[in-house]
């Protein structure tokens, strides 16, 4: 369950490497703090001593050619238009190095600090798309397991074959905030399809005869709003036009999708939403930078590290309340009787001491279980100790010096200020936070 | 803003009236959208209560009366595509759709005058058998969740004798209270948008197919359209269902900026 990653900083020539179990949920925060706060904190880390390729993230930090790699999943830059303002953040907090992002992920790390990709050629490097649009539109279900083998406990006799896919009853709605992919489909006549799947489907990348047929048979939908769609194309038939663009595991299916649909023109879009916007008419509902950012900002200003701790505190805090209700509800269960006896003897002082005592009762031994419970559960979580020691993020700890940072370097990036942002921060419940 | 409070001087505004709605009505259509029975009682007790002493709800938003004309008329400014709201464009793009897939063709866009929290903007398009007039509104409003927007289809056939046949296509949500807005000279009925735009059309032209409705030219169709919406609202005027907006009201409403 950990997300590690390995860092590697060279300076004068050395390689030196360090590891942390969890910081890959928040490493895009962690290198907003620019190359001494990075290092400085880096170097607090387990120190480890050879690169290890086996982790969920990875940054090589060059000191000497000023220049710094890295990779990782990060969730709340999804968004194209969040990961643009984010890449502009980090340009200005790296000012005088070159930043890339590792599409090809540890390998290209490797590659950098002069290794051998021990996987090279065995490798797959296919992301899971869903097979068909129908059933990236969610018409289809997906019945095959990442392994391609189908549900062995699957007793549905409608299915065709027994494998692949079938039908689901009802139509799919996306939530307001679910993000997805938009494809518009062009033709002749000015005749416009707009369609939105949880993602780019196989078919679609590999110009599979049918991608096209059965995109135009899905159900008819919404232009969807920027700030949930996280990749899309728009595919011109008259034209012979395919124009691609989102985040930066879009950007690897370029080549495919040059290679596949051979006889059209398949181009990378900047600014693909307000492009596909003005190609297929209406203007949409684009996002402001403000709104962009307000979707990493809020971690970006927390000091908290994500570890096991974290995860526990949050769903411990949400614990804690339903306990305390609960307590609460069995404290007036206890006590109703009291109160009816008192109600009919007339003595009230005696019923309401005793339930003031009970009340006390009941406190403390909630507080005296709460501890326990909690002391059980830190000690037995990995790496609930070793995460005491350690500065938990990188820049600085102090929430108000943070917040300057931040506002500092926003206008260094040419971004709105905190002012303008916070208004779009929305649940800032710990949960939130951990990305999920 | 000026401009709108001077309109707000001499233009009469309406706005809806819950307390109108008879009980029955009000318990469906809340229960209907999801509200508890609990609640859907209390809030129907709540406005017969304020319909007998005369209390109506504090108005949200207001809407000039339409007024059948080239051109339009005050309640609806005729507008170019691009000048239709993009959320609005969003909305209605898997409507519009469908019906250009119905072969409808696009007579006219219009924004609604509104003052106050509403926004409204409709394109009305007509069939290729020049008989069924589709009228696709959208609006963006405050609701129980924060602003809500809904777009709502409908299409209207007008013929020499009474009633006009209406079919509507809308939230499941909404339709319980569809049966408030019945009119005697409007034959109108209520469909789930989840059966989709073909089901309402061929529902529609099954309901027109044994009476005598008007074939119209595009231009036609939108004179006795507006001609039709005037009526209509008029109607809910007559029935309590909109109410005339006091002075004092529309001076506040129109100084609201709703985005």
């Amino acid at each position: 369950m950990s997300e590690p990653v390995v860092f590697a900083l060279v300076r004068d020539g050395t390689q030196r490497f360090f590891a942390d179990r969890w910081a890959a949920v928040f490493l895009f925060r962690e290198l907003l703090w620019g190359p001494t706060e990075l290092e400085t904190w880096v170097t607090q880390l387990t120190e480890i001593e050879a690169w290890d390729e086996d982790c969920c993230a990875g940054v090589v930090v060059d000191y000497d050619r000023r220049k710094l790699l890295w990779f990782g999943e990060n969730q709340p830059l999804n968004i194209p238009r969040s990961w643009s303002v984010y890449s502009k953040l980090l340009a200005t907090a790296w000012k005088d190095f070159d930043v890339q992002f590792a599409a090809e992920g540890a390998k290209d790390l490797a590659h950098a600090l002069g290794r051998e990709w021990p996987y090279e050629g065995d490798e797959d490097d296919s992301q899971y798309r869903p097979a068909t649009a129908r059933i990236a539109g969610f018409v289809d279900e997906d019945l095959e397991e990442d392994d391609g083998y189908p549900d062995e406990f699957d007793e549905d006799e409608d299915l065709e074959g027994g494998y692949g896919s079938h039908e689901l009853d009802e139509d799919y709605e996306f939530d307001e905030d679910e993000e997805r992919a938009w494809v518009t489909l062009l033709y002749e006549q000015s005749t416009v399809r707009h369609r939105q799947l949880s993602e780019l489907s196989e078919d679609i990348v590999h110009a599979k005869p049918s991608a096209l047929k059965d995109l135009k048979d899905l159900p008819a939908a919404e232009v969807p709003p920027e700030k949930v769609v996280t990749e899309g194309c728009w595919i011109d038939e008259s034209q012979r036009q395919i124009g691609l663009w989102g985040n930066h595991t879009t950007k690897r299916l370029l080549p495919l999708m040059q290679a596949s649909w051979s006889d059209w023109d398949v181009q990378w879009i900047d600014k693909g939403y307000q492009a596909q916007c003005s190609t297929s008419g209406p203007s949409g509902i684009p996002m402001s930078d403000a709104e962009a950012l307000a979707r990493f900002l809020p971690i970006v200003l927390s000091n908290k590290r994500f570890d096991m701790n974290t995860i526990v505190g949050a769903i411990g805090g949400n614990l804690k309340k339903t306990a305390i209700k609960a307590v609460g509800c069995l404290w007036i269960v206890v006590c109703l009787p009291l109160l009816i006896f008192g109600a009919v003897s007339g003595n009230w002082t005696a019923v309401l001491i005793t339930v003031a005592i009970v009340g006390a009762l009941f406190f403390g031994l909630f507080k005296v279980l709460e501890t326990k419970f909690k002391r059980s559960f830190t000690k037995n979580l990995p790496g609930g100790e070793e995460a005491d020691n350690k500065p938990p993020t990188a820049g600085p700890q102090e929430p108000s010096q943070r917040r300057t940072e931040v506002e500092r370097l926003l206008a260094a990036a040419g971004l709105p200020p905190l002012l303008e942002i916070e208004p779009h921060f929305g649940d800032l419940e710990e949960l939130s936070l951990l990305g999920g | 803003m000026a401009l709108a409070m001077q309109q707000a001087e001499t233009q009469q505004y309406f706005t809806e009236e819950l307390t109108a709605m008879k009980y029955g009505t009000v318990v469906r259509g809340l229960t209907g959208s999801g509200a508890p029975a609990l609640v859907s009682h209390f809030l129907a007790i709540t406005c017969s209560v304020r319909r007998v002493c005369r209390w109506p709800f504090k108005a949200t938003y207001g809407l000039p009366q339409p007024t059948a004309g080239p051109g339009g008329s005050l309640a609806r400014a005729r507008v170019e595509e691009h000048e239709v709201p993009g959320r609005a464009r969003a909305k209605w793009a898997p409507m519009l759709e469908q019906l250009y897939d119905l072969r409808f063709e696009v007579l006219y866009y219009s924004l609604a005058n509104a003052i106050g929290y509403r926004h409204q903007a409709t394109v009305a398009l007509i069939d290729r058998m020049r008989s069924t007039v589709a009228l696709v509104e959208w609006n963006r409003l405050p609701g129980a969740n924060g602003v809500e927007e809904n777009v709502s289809v409908e299409f209207d056939s007008y013929g020499d004798r009474d009633p006009e046949v209406m079919t509507a296509s809308c939230n499941p949500e909404h339709m319980g209270f569809s049966e408030a807005f019945q009119l005697d000279f409007v034959n109108m009925e209520f469909l789930s948008n989840k059966f989709g735009l073909q089901h309402a059309y061929s529902t529609h032209t099954g309901r027109i197919k044994h009476g005598s409705f008007f074939q119209m030219t595009p231009e036609a169709a939108v004179e006795e359209h507006e001609r039709r919406t005037q009526r209509r609202f008029e109607a809910m005027i007559e029935l309590g269902l909109l109410r005339p907006l006091k002075i004092a009201e529309q001076r506040e409403l129109s100084s609201v900026v709703f985005e």
